[in-house]
């Protein structure tokens, strides 16, 4: 039982670490944080408000019957009395005469409480948007919503996703959008800008209110941690074309002086590979003549540099 | 004849008998707008004394979505999917009425097989449409278990409709001067062998639900509407075919070829019940379903080949200076649309005339008397849509 | 069977007929705001209307015009009669039909509300869609939508 991940794979699990006992022990006890039982509770057992305005009504209607069957997710129990329901599905146009009576309804309804805000004219207004003069223009007027879903009307199937969301946003805890504080009474918070701003409840570590959360955090340091290795791998990428150019600049610079004297010059070289660490020395002295700006690089790059260069010489060598 | 506070009824009406020596206290209460029972966000205000309405009072207006200023506003093309909203259970109705009656206006000719497609549509339309209502108020009556088995049904009628009209719900299927898509003879068969396994069931559901026998206590001689107010409340469809008045608009004014079609129109009273009482209506409707299914089967056995949309009849189509009112039987009853156009690209004026508003007109009056549970059959029975009620 | 009613209508009535028109989409009688209820009596009892279908208000900037549609649902009539009142635009007014015809009722009150043509004897004259507090009749052409409703922004 512990080991039953309740949230969708690649989603963080919102659960305690399995934890191993006496394997007796462990087929009588279950052992978990308080809070994530209560929470497992809660989002398997919504209890909707039986509650529609509109058309999406009969499409809400539609996922409870027989073919979409909203009781796989535990949410069928549609209450007639907002005293015995938690969630608020706003089927349908939210109009100025009705919206003291939604408004009513949701405080009516017993903490914890969520809202869906279902389809297009509880979002914004939907297709009463500009000629609508009795139309509320979304319901977030006037109770604040947690999961809103568009379409005129939605399909079943987009409803029981609204679920299935609402489902992670209640094992989260609620604490992520619009506040839900019990205190709640003005209509200001949340909007339509805040869903085409991110704002979505399913993804809560991608804004900056999830920081505060303790699930998400370690995503967060995994995306720092990601970011370090980029920055560095990008380092190393510039230092060894750096090198690159260090190692074809000494080569011309050597050709020079072996055009010189070719034949006092390439016993030495030969000899730097025998005994590098004696001769080096002796050999720096014509390189940083040669190298001008290579001074500047770093001294791990000067290393790798110095354990190629003879063979490079060595080569010069022997085709001259 | 029985006579109940002032009404009088054809045929036996079932008065409400109380002991006499309770005491009982005149009580105002309202019921809904958030009422499972009320069929969306209608108000009434039910003045009572004891277990007996007394006085009761709709009040409407919680979903007036402004549908006539925006038709008013928008080019005819924009317009026709906002009627769909205003009868949402028989949305492809009410497309059908706005677009008879600009056509009307303009004297469009549609093509044959455009107008056997309306019929299809519309007729499937109302079985489904009906099967939700029939289904529904058995829920109101306390019976479950029959909705399921109409749901089922009516799932598979939205998937054939959807097939064809892309829409779950609501369609924007029809479009002036025809309809928007062609249906193939593949679908043709599918629509003509779902009506089959409609018809198939129909047993079932009279079985379950009709012929019940508390469910024909409840609803027998119950909530009566009769003829004559029927027509003093301009009371239509079902409900006046049930108080027992020979008037369906396909028959009578026929549109869309429905003159075609040899169909039968049902007329209360039935097997059991009285004229105008809630089984009879409720009765009615499964005959009407029957009755959608054969005219279905006819189009399609019928259907020409041809056009589906008059060729000249653009998108950018407005009907010239004039004015016209035209109504459609709709599931609810008379579906009127007037509208009254100046020759611009957006119609002046677009009045919409819902049946739902009208038929819920007489709760005041037909209430007085009843049992508050009664109340419930007479509102289920007079299977109201608030969206067209307020539109 | 339109051009034997609108002329039983003017037989009966005389003046307060003002137009009749029996062509074209819609035919229709013109009536006089004051001889309306009698109109629409004299349609009941010689023209075998029974129904009235429709109660249709409309501003036309100049004037308003209030149509009747009339059903005869037990005669069987193969088309609906139409009655056509003009009224000034400062002051619309007219008697209200809904005494003999219950149906009026609800569909003048709904005129009143949206076009804000008054019913002159109505029992229940008050709206009944919008809200009571409602400023101002939609359907007007000069209708100026509301910016803010009880807290509540109308404009976005």
């Amino acid at each position: 039982m512990s080991d039953a991940n309740l949230t969708r794979p690649g989603r963080p699990a919102y659960m305690p670490p399995p934890q191993r006992f006496d394997p007796e022990l462990e087929q009588t006890i279950l052992l978990t944080k308080a809070e994530w039982l209560v929470d497992w509770g809660r989002k398997s057992s919504l209890w909707p408000l039986g509650f529609g305005l509109a058309c999406c009504a009969i499409e809400m209607i539609s996922t409870a019957m027989v073919k979409y069957d909203i009781s796989r997710f535990g949410a069928e129990v549609f209450r007639a009395t907002p005293r015995q329901a938690d969630v608020m599905i706003v089927a349908g146009t939210v109009t100025h005469k009705m919206a003291p009576r939604v408004k009513r309804l949701y405080d009516q309804m017993s903490e914890p409480k969520w809202v869906i805000a279902m389809g297009a004219c509880t979002v914004g207004g939907g297709p009463y948007f500009v000629h609508g003069y009795h139309v509320v223009k979304g319901v977030d007027k006037v109770v604040p919503v947690d999961i809103y879903l568009p379409g005129c009307p939605p399909r079943p199937e987009a409803l029981l996703e609204a679920v299935m969301r609402l489902q992670e946003l209640v094992s989260a805890r609620g604490k992520l959008l619009n506040g839900k504080d019990p205190g709640y009474t003005g209509p200001e918070k949340g909007s339509v800008q805040a869903v085409m701003d991110g704002l979505s409840p399913a993804e809560p570590w991608k804004t900056e209110k999830a920081r505060s959360f303790d699930g998400p955090k370690e995503i967060a340091e995994e995306e720092d941690k990601k970011k370090k290795a980029e920055v560095a791998a990008a380092r190393k990428i510039a230092a060894e074309e750096k090198k690159k150019k260090e190692a074809e600049e000494a080569a011309k610079a050597e050709a020079e002086a072996a055009a010189v004297a070719p034949k006092e010059e390439a016993p030495t070289a030969e000899e730097t590979v025998e005994a590098p660490k004696v001769e080096d020395n002796a050999e720096e002295a014509p390189k940083e003549e040669a190298k001008g700006p290579g001074g500047e690089a770093e001294a791990g790059a000067d290393a790798e540099a110095e354990e190629k260069e003879p063979d490079a010489d060595a080569k010069d060598g022997g085709e001259s | 004849m029985t006579t109940i506070q002032g009404v009088k009824f054809e045929g036996e009406a079932v008065a409400p008998t109380l002991p006499r020596d309770i005491q009982t206290d005149e009580m105002v209460f309202n019921m809904g707008p958030q009422h499972p029972s009320t069929h969306g966000v209608l108000r009434v205000v039910v003045k009572t004394d004891g277990e007996v309405v007394l006085d009761c009072h709709p009040l409407i207006g919680n979903l007036h979505r402004c549908a006539e200023k925006i038709l008013e506003n928008l080019t005819y093309t924009q317009g026709m999917p906002y009627v769909d909203r205003m009868d949402y259970l028989g949305a492809l109705n009410n497309e059908m009425g706005l677009a008879l009656a600009a056509e009307k206006i303009a004297g469009v000719e549609i093509p044959k097989r455009a107008q056997y497609l309306r019929v299809i549509m519309c007729e499937l339309n109302r079985v489904i449409s009906h099967l939700f209502c029939a289904g529904q108020f058995g829920l109101d009556m306390g019976a479950f278990t029959p909705f399921l088995y109409m749901f089922r049904e009516r799932e598979e009628g939205i998937s054939l409709i959807n097939q064809v009209t892309g829409g779950r719900l609501l369609y924007h299927y029809i479009r002036y001067g025809g309809v928007t898509r062609d249906a193939n003879q593949e679908w043709l068969d599918a629509a003509h062998k779902y009506c089959d396994v409609v018809r198939s069931h129909m047993d079932e559901y009279n079985n379950l639900l009709t012929y019940n026998r508390i469910f024909l206590n409840r609803t027998c001689g119950v909530a009566m509407i009769d003829k004559d107010t029927c027509l003093r409340y301009a009371v239509t469809g079902p409900i006046l075919r049930a108080a027992g008045i020979q008037r369906d608009l396909r028959k009578d004014m026929p549109y869309s070829s429905y003159e075609d079609f040899d169909f039968e129109v049902p007329v209360g009273p039935f097997e059991e019940g009285v004229v105008g009482c809630s089984w009879t209506r409720h009765r009615q409707r499964l005959y009407e379903i029957e009755q959608s299914l054969d005219i279905v089967q006819q189009a399609i056995a019928k259907i020409p080949d041809g056009a589906f949309a008059h060729p000249k009849v653009t998108r950018a189509w407005k009907a010239p200076a004039g004015e016209a009112y035209v109504a459609t039987e709709s599931p609810r009853g008379e579906l009127g649309f007037y509208i009254i156009s100046d020759g611009s690209k957006m119609p002046y004026r677009v009045k919409t005339r819902g049946p739902s508003f009208s038929n819920i007109s007489l709760l005041g009056e037909c209430s007085r008397g009843l049992l508050i549970g009664d109340l419930i059959a007479l509102i289920g029975s007079t299977d109201i849509t608030l969206g067209e009620v307020d539109r | 069977m339109h051009a034997e009613a609108y002329k039983t209508l003017q037989d009966a009535l005389g003046d307060a007929i003002e137009e009749v028109v029996t062509e074209g989409t819609q035919p229709f009688a013109r009536v006089r705001a004051d001889s309306i209820v009698e109109a629409a009596k004299t349609l009941r009892e010689k023209c075998g209307a029974d129904m009235l279908h429709l109660v249709t208000g409309t501003d036309f900037k100049d004037r308003f015009e209030v149509a009747y549609h009339f059903a005869g649902i037990e005669k069987g009539a193969s088309d609906f009669f139409c009655l056509k009142v003009t009224l000034s635009h400062d002051d619309p007014v007219l008697p209200t039909l809904a005494h003999d015809w219950p149906s009026a009722d609800w569909f003048e009150r709904e005129t009143w509300d949206l076009v804000g043509i008054r019913f002159e004897g109505h029992p229940h004259h008050y709206r009944i869609l919008l809200p009571e507090d409602w400023e101002g009749h939609p359907l007007r052409k000069d209708y100026e939508f509301p910016t803010t409703y009880h807290g509540i922004d109308c404009t976005k």
